[in-house]
């Protein structure tokens, strides 16, 4: 069966009912909001994550050569630095990272299956040259392609065993290792490309039009920052805390935690939240964020108050939290401290959700926020 | 990728995105749905409490039901005497109302380890209600059968032969449900959060109502594979009417509308790329006007409400209705009623080759009507 995709033209005139601000303040520049996101937030942070994707796999590429204890650390440290870049502009859902399955070839996660153990044993296990071919490694399950399976091939027990024996099957794993790298590299590259001031969805976003494929209007792409900004806050809360965290020490579950293996969970949160601070608030002295429209309007000085303080609060008491997320989640003054947080985003979910959103006249429909 | 992203420039469809919707709004006024007694939907209170509102079609203040939580989906017994109201996923309850006072006479819940999607409908005689459920711990679909003669017990349930199964109907022979499997996993855990988009395969199946047999199953073609089905409708002769929400990247450009008849294969309606675009991936409901000519469709995104012709496949009309939701058919052909999530009722029909505002009313004491409704 073939789909049958018509684009046809259908001589139709209807209204379009566009949002307006809640309240009667200013106008909201929506155009100056978002392209001062994209500049001084988005695409600073997606070229990041390409130069650290890039230095990774040309460290990847040295490092399997010799295959010694020392370079393990190498490989090690590398994946820790593009998983902090990664970490740093992961709360941006939209773009060139909903293209070509991206988001989730970077980072399958959450996988309470274990498919990308289960995926990654039979690559392994097939030892097949082919299957490290760019172009069909890129197509391969997106399970084995991202950080979670380097995780495993650079933390697993046997990790270090595997990457310096002299056979051919640790030959073949550190191949898949720098196929993995290389992948990723090529993935950063496209997605800063994609963002760059003449690259393709730069365009879309900056230039909403009639004939944009996304944008009808600047404040729908506002909309989406401020989407990213809440669902980036729910995604700490939820996933990446909650759920390992569990109804009581007992019933903590530290294995649902992002990146155990690394022991980067609490670190990878805490990033997360760096980066929503900065969306917020700015990134360096010449881009404003959100912060410096609310700021423009009445009652704006409030509510940027109990929005900042906030996120930077969590992040405070973040960075007391025992790194270790396996004695985080049991120690009783450690899950004090991450309920106080995952209490403090839950606040804010509100604030963020109805009062940001009011003040910036987003039209948060009812129906259109459903997802039912 | 067989969706050309490129294609869309090359669509200059007459779209003006200048004239607003016409102001003044009417208070708790009539709602014209001839022949009809009262319109039920889930809905927000003023206070942003979740109820079960319903309006009589005379007009008068709505009735309210405090709901547990956030309802989805109204069912009604075909005897026009009840009325189920179903919690929105991941929830566990459901309110039965009495259709004609829009009175609560009873509560149930989902049994252990399963959790409701949100829709259900009943067997012809009145007696079984069959409602979409989750298998917690397997995240695979369950229709679960509730018998609603007596003390409203859970007495079976069967496979719904896909994952995250959402609307249900029946089909005209009485016999067969026809089931839109969204093809989305989620968990309880991890909230509405969908776990997996890479490998989602919505399906639309035909399943005996009385064996829980499969009689017939469509899946979205490969290439499609993030088009869920969520929504559907089935007219007098058995054509059903499908609604899609697109999970892939917001770029492409995607059928919104499908068709299904028995036998043959699922069939995509044809839109221009601007209507496409309007649409924002993302259908509320759908539903056949009298005639079953006509479908309508809303697009709370883009906030507008659609209306396509069954004779053409194609997208006939569009107007302009705020965070649009519900639809349901008036006893006028091409004719509808659409909620929106602002709550108003807007009534629109084809009128002289145009999809026409014919009527708009705004309830009191609440503030805005749920993805769907109902007409008793």
């Amino acid at each position: 069966m073939r789909a049958r995709i018509w684009v046809a033209i259908c001589l139709v005139s209807f209204a379009i009912v566009s949002a307006t601000p809640v309240s009667a303040q200013d106008a909201v520049d929506y155009a100056r909001l978002n392209k001062s996101i994209a500049d001084g937030h988005i695409l600073p942070r997606y070229q990041a994550l390409a130069t650290a994707t890039r230095d990774f796999a040309q460290t990847a590429e040295g490092a399997c050569r010799r295959r010694s204890a020392e370079s393990i650390g190498e490989v090690r440290g590398g994946f820790h630095a593009v998983t902090d870049r990664w970490a740093a502009i992961q709360h941006i859902r939209f773009g060139p990272i909903e293209d070509e399955d991206r988001y989730l070839r970077i980072e399958f996660w959450p996988d309470k299956k274990n498919i990308v153990s289960r995926h990654l044993s039979r690559l392994l296990a097939a030892q097949d040259a082919a299957a490290l071919d760019p172009k069909t490694f890129a197509e391969t399950s997106v399970a084995v392609q991202g950080l979670p399976a380097l995780e495993r091939l650079l933390f697993d027990d046997d990790a270090e065993a595997a990457f310096v024996a002299k056979t051919p099957a640790a030959d073949y794993r550190c191949r898949v290792t720098t196929r993995i790298a290389a992948n990723l590299a090529d993935i950063g590259a496209d997605m800063a490309a994609a963002w760059q001031p003449n690259g393709i969805f730069y365009k879309i976003f900056t230039e909403p039009a009639a004939e944009n494929p996304v944008y009808l209007t600047a404040d729908e792409a506002t909309l989406d920052l401020h989407g990213a900004l809440l669902s980036g806050m729910e995604i700490v809360r939820d996933l990446k805390l909650g759920r390992p965290l569990g109804a009581s020490a007992k019933r903590a579950r530290p294995r649902r935690a992002e990146f155990w293996r690394s022991g980067r969970a609490v670190r990878g949160a805490a990033f997360n939240l760096k980066a929503l601070i900065a969306l917020y608030a700015g990134d360096g002295e010449n881009h404003g964020g959100f912060r410096e429209e609310i700021l423009r309007h009445g009652g704006g000085e409030d509510l940027d108050a109990t929005v900042y303080q906030g996120l930077t609060l969590a992040a405070d008491i973040l960075k007391d939290v025992e790194p270790d997320i396996a004695v985080a989640v049991k120690d009783p003054d450690e899950r004090r401290r991450l309920l106080l947080v995952l209490a403090q985003l839950d606040f804010l979910k509100g604030t963020i959700r109805s009062d940001l959103a009011g003040i910036l006249g987003l039209g948060l429909g009812f129906n259109a926020t459903d997802g039912d | 990728m067989a969706i050309d992203r490129r294609r869309f420039l090359l669509s200059s469809a007459g779209i003006t995105a200048a004239s607003c919707l016409p102001v003044g709004l009417s208070w708790a006024g009539e709602v014209p749905v001839g022949g009809r007694r009262r319109i039920f939907g889930a809905a927000l209170d003023s206070e942003g409490r979740y109820i079960l509102a319903s309006v009589a079609a005379g007009g008068g203040d709505p009735v309210i039901v405090p709901l547990p939580g956030r309802g989805h989906g109204p069912a009604v017994d075909p005897t026009g005497r009840w009325v189920v109201m179903l919690a929105r996923r991941p929830g566990t309850f459901m309110v039965v109302a009495d259709a004609g006072t829009g009175a609560m006479v009873a509560q149930h819940i989902s049994p252990a380890r399963r959790h409701f999607f949100g829709h259900g409908v009943f067997s012809p005689d009145g007696r079984f209600l069959y409602t979409t459920e989750n298998d917690i711990e397997t995240g695979k679909g369950v229709i679960g059968v509730w018998d609603m003669s007596g003390a409203g017990d859970r007495v079976a349930e069967f496979p719904s032969y896909g994952i995250g199964p959402h609307q249900l109907v029946l089909h005209p022979d009485g016999e067969t449900l026809i089931i839109a499997n969204g093809g989305i996993e989620t968990h309880p855990d991890t909230g509405r959060r969908k776990l997996n988009i890479a490998t989602m395969q919505p399906s639309l199946a035909y399943v005996d109502r009385r064996t829980g047999a499969l009689a017939e199953k469509r899946q979205m073609p490969d290439e499609l594979h993030k088009l869920s089905i969520r929504h559907l409708d089935v007219s007098q002769d058995g054509l059903v009417g499908l609604a899609f929400q697109y999970q892939g990247p917001r770029t492409d450009t995607v059928p919104m509308v499908g068709f299904h008849r028995r036998g043959e294969d699922i069939e995509f309606a044809q839109a221009s790329a601007n209507i496409l675009r309007h649409m924002k991936h993302y259908c509320a409901s759908v539903g056949f006007d009298r005639s079953g000519r006509w479908l309508g469709v809303t697009a709370p995104r883009g906030n507008i409400a659609t209306v396509w012709d069954v004779a053409t496949r194609t997208c006939g009309y569009v107007l302009g209705v705020p965070d649009a939701g519900g639809v349901v058919a008036t006893d006028r052909d091409g004719a509808f009623v659409f909620g929106t999530g602002t709550g108003l009722l807007v009534t629109a029909e084809i009128r002289d080759g145009r999809l026409t505002e014919t009527h708009r009313s705004a309830a009191s004491g609440f503030r805005g009507w749920d993805n769907h409704l109902l007409a008793v």
